[in-house]
């Protein structure tokens, strides 16, 4: 009899435990939507007289959208316009589904010294992810701005921004006779254009050292091929190669110790290393075939090269030792008719290069793991791919109603955006390095 | 004795001569104790008759003898006074001697009645004592009485709550069966019940799967995954409800490695909040606690 009432409250008891207490409940979520997350960037208030010299929040606002990670409200949306931290009402925010906040304040605190604060904060968690108190200039607040978005990138996707960034291109203006070439360099987001070089005659294939100060370039200025060194900041430059016949595609080593670039002074097209402290040259490539356009893994213990050894233009590995010498040698490609102008992801295991699909010439990436080729573009005649320095887009030349126009794209091929829009011919984009104080995260 | 001598001569005679020899023997010795013994004896000697001259000679020589004897008779006397006094000391020694005796035997006679008086004492003493004891075991009986009387009670009590704990356990043995036949109602009760509530389980069940479908759909909705880096990445959150359905806390117990991506969770389901949630309490109260494995298909 007890034993039959103490199994039965067993069994209720059991019952009981196992439906409302240990039965944990437990739901897999496989859908949702990709894409960009809302954020708001309230515009800055602004303490001093007369109009502020930069946006500082525009600046933000594009930089992030620019990421194509993230969609910055437009400002008619905007619910309230907060400054300062106790001003934060979330539920308000919350309506609008926007995940993010920033919000800030400028103020000048001398004739040309400002002082630029930003909050971020979780909107859903009402709480600030970020904070600081940034000092500036009157022509230092637009990169303070981009200071800003790569604090706010990193917080909100753990990665690196590449905001503070630059890029170097080559611009063409004038038609014919009064053609002019110029090599410029500008923030990541195409503003404050600096012409480093300008020139009557052809500019091509600027290429950054590891420092973020120092770049290669080819001019033919003097009729025919050269390779200039040039300090971006300073102005001054050497002439490293001018070799009988071809000099072209240099690429700097990840250590800054040597150039690898491509040279017809032995009658073909090869690749060589070139030793900027002894200027030594190193010949690379033996092969009747045209072997150009070099760039280097960022471990800096291989080359990949574009070569037609094949009979058609294809993207080959070579392993290359410390000593310069050489190691093995793969072929990469073999998707195409065309692949060419091959570079590295900052983490190694991406290449990006210019892929020929049905007579377009288009932008790929190429997993060197799987070797699963990913077409990213859809124009006609991209050109001139290059990883940002956190691996997150790659920026290109492309072709739009006869005129070079800059594009960059996301690494997955989701996001397009147009970098520049002015009325000149842009080409030979390359994306710079991080500047040598935070260089730690290029790789 | 003394005086049979006087009224007879002969005897006189014989008497003195035996005094005579007596009193040689007493000069000698003399002993009081043996003179009993030496009782005289009337036949010893004979007397004869003798011629004048021989009588006077006989005369002479008696007066000579009586004056002899008259002189022996004065010592004899004298003796005799002596002997009287030496027995008169002698009685009065005797009588002192008696008196001693009896003043000895007074004294023993009080030292008796003392004694007899200090034993009657003592008797009654040993009476009183006796008297006492007697007493006291009378006591003792009357408190054995009191006692085998006290036990005999609490012998009676002894039996009389026996006899309630037989009573008060036949009670408690019908009150066990009572309590007993309502237990096995109760148990049937609660099978009932619980059949009634497994019922209720599996209508909780769908419920509970409607629901858990309901909140899956809204997470979906809202969920706004980072651009491009989520193929083969999970992230499980777990996530504490409030009756309503308002998330109230959200915590990554296993992310993927890529903050945007953890980050992207966790606002889907604060962005989902207030989440869909039975209204029954019970159910509610399940709803308390969800874990969300967020795993992007492709």
């Amino acid at each position: 009899m007890i034993r039959y009432t103490y199994i039965s409250l067993l069994t209720l008891f059991a019952l009981l435990f196992s439906s409302y207490a240990n039965a944990a409940l437990r739901i897999e979520i496989t859908g949702g939507t990709e894409g960009a997350l809302p954020i708001a960037v309230v515009p800055f208030g602004w303490q001093g007289s007369g109009a502020p010299p930069e946006a500082v929040s525009e600046i933000i606002a594009d930089d992030l959208t620019r990421s194509g990670r993230f969609a910055a409200l437009d400002e008619s949306q905007l619910v309230a316009r907060p400054h300062f931290g106790n001003e934060v009402k979330f539920k308000t925010w919350r309506f609008l589904k926007v995940e993010n906040l920033v919000i800030g304040n400028v103020r000048r605190t001398g004739p040309q010294q400002f002082e630029v604060r930003f909050q971020l904060f979780d909107i859903f968690k009402g709480e600030q992810l970020a904070g600081y108190t940034i000092p500036s200039t009157a022509t230092g607040l637009r990169r303070t701005a981009h200071q800003i978005s790569d604090i706010i990138y990193e917080a909100l996707t753990g990665e690196k921004g590449a905001f503070t960034t630059r890029i170097a291109y080559v611009t063409a203006d004038g038609a014919n006779k009064n053609r002019t070439y110029f090599l410029n360099v500008s923030d990541a987001d195409g503003f404050n254009e600096q012409t480093i070089l300008r020139s009557r005659e052809p500019l091509l294939s600027p290429s950054w050292a590891p420092d973020g100060r120092q770049l290669a370039y080819v001019s033919f200025e003097a009729g025919t091929s050269q390779i200039y060194m040039q300090d971006v900041f300073r102005g001054s430059r050497k002439l490293i190669a001018s070799f009988k016949g071809l000099n072209s595609a240099p690429a700097w080593a990840p250590d800054g110790s040597r150039l690898a670039m491509t040279l017809s002074k032995d009658g073909n097209a090869e690749i060589y290393l070139f030793d900027v402290a002894t200027r030594n040259l190193k010949r690379m490539t033996f092969n009747r075939a045209i072997d150009t356009e070099a760039a280097w893994a960022p471990d800096g213990k291989s080359l990949i090269f574009t070569s037609d050894r094949g009979g058609k233009p294809h993207i080959y590995r070579l392993f290359v030792n410390a000593a310069g010498q050489r190691g093995q040698l793969k072929r990469l490609t073999f998707e195409g008719r065309y692949n060419a102008r091959a570079s590295f992801s900052p983490d190694g295991k991406l290449i990006t290069f210019v892929h020929s699909v049905n007579g377009d010439y288009r932008i790929a990436t190429q997993d060197l793991k799987t070797g699963n080729v990913q077409v990213l573009t859809e124009t006609s005649l991209d050109e001139s791919p290059s990883f940002a320095p956190n691996g997150s887009m790659i920026i290109y030349a492309t072709n739009e109603n006869n005129k070079g126009v800059l594009a960059a794209v996301s690494v997955d091929g989701r996001v397009h955006q147009r970098l520049l829009i002015k009325n000149k011919d842009v080409r030979e984009p390359a994306w710079s390095p991080f500047e040598k104080r935070n260089a730690k995260g290029a790789n | 004795m003394i005086r049979a001598i006087f009224y007879n001569p002969k005897y006189l005679l014989l008497s003195i001569i035996i005094h005579a020899g007596l009193a040689v023997l007493l000069s000698v010795s003399f002993d009081w104790s043996i003179k009993a013994e030496d009782t005289p004896k009337p036949n010893i000697v004979d007397a004869v008759v003798v011629d004048q001259s021989k009588v006077k000679a006989e005369i002479e020589k008696l007066k000579q003898a009586e004056k002899k004897k008259k002189s022996q008779e004065a010592e004899r006397l004298k003796k005799l006074e002596k002997k009287i006094r030496i027995a008169k000391q002698k009685r009065q020694a005797e009588e002192k001697r008696l008196a001693t005796a009896k003043k000895k035997r007074l004294a023993e006679e009080k030292k008796r009645k003392a004694e007899a008086k200090k034993l009657a004492q003592k008797k009654k003493q040993e009476a009183a004592k006796l008297a006492k004891i007697k007493k006291q075991q009378q006591q003792l009986e009357k408190k054995r009485q009191l006692e085998s009387k006290r036990l005999a009670e609490l012998e009676k009590k002894r039996k009389r709550e026996e006899a309630n704990k037989k009573k008060r356990a036949a009670e408690e043995k019908a009150k066990k069966v009572a309590a007993e036949k309502k237990r096995r109602e109760q148990a049937l009760r609660e099978q009932l019940a619980a059949e009634e509530r497994a019922e209720q389980q599996s209508r909780y069940r769908s419920v509970t799967q409607k629901y858990l479908g309901l909140i899956k759909n809204k997470v979906e909705r809202v969920w706004l995954k980072p651009v491009g880096t989520n193929k083969g990445l999970t992230c499980t959150v777990k996530v504490k409800l409030i009756p309503g359905g308002e998330v109230v806390d959200v915590r990554v117990i296993k992310g993927s490695g890529n903050a945007a991506f953890d980050r992207s969770v966790e606002t889907a389901v604060l962005k989902a909040s207030p989440l869909p949630v039975p209204s029954e309490p019970a159910l509610q109260q399940r709803f308390r606690d969800i874990t969300f494995e967020f795993k992007p298909l492709g």
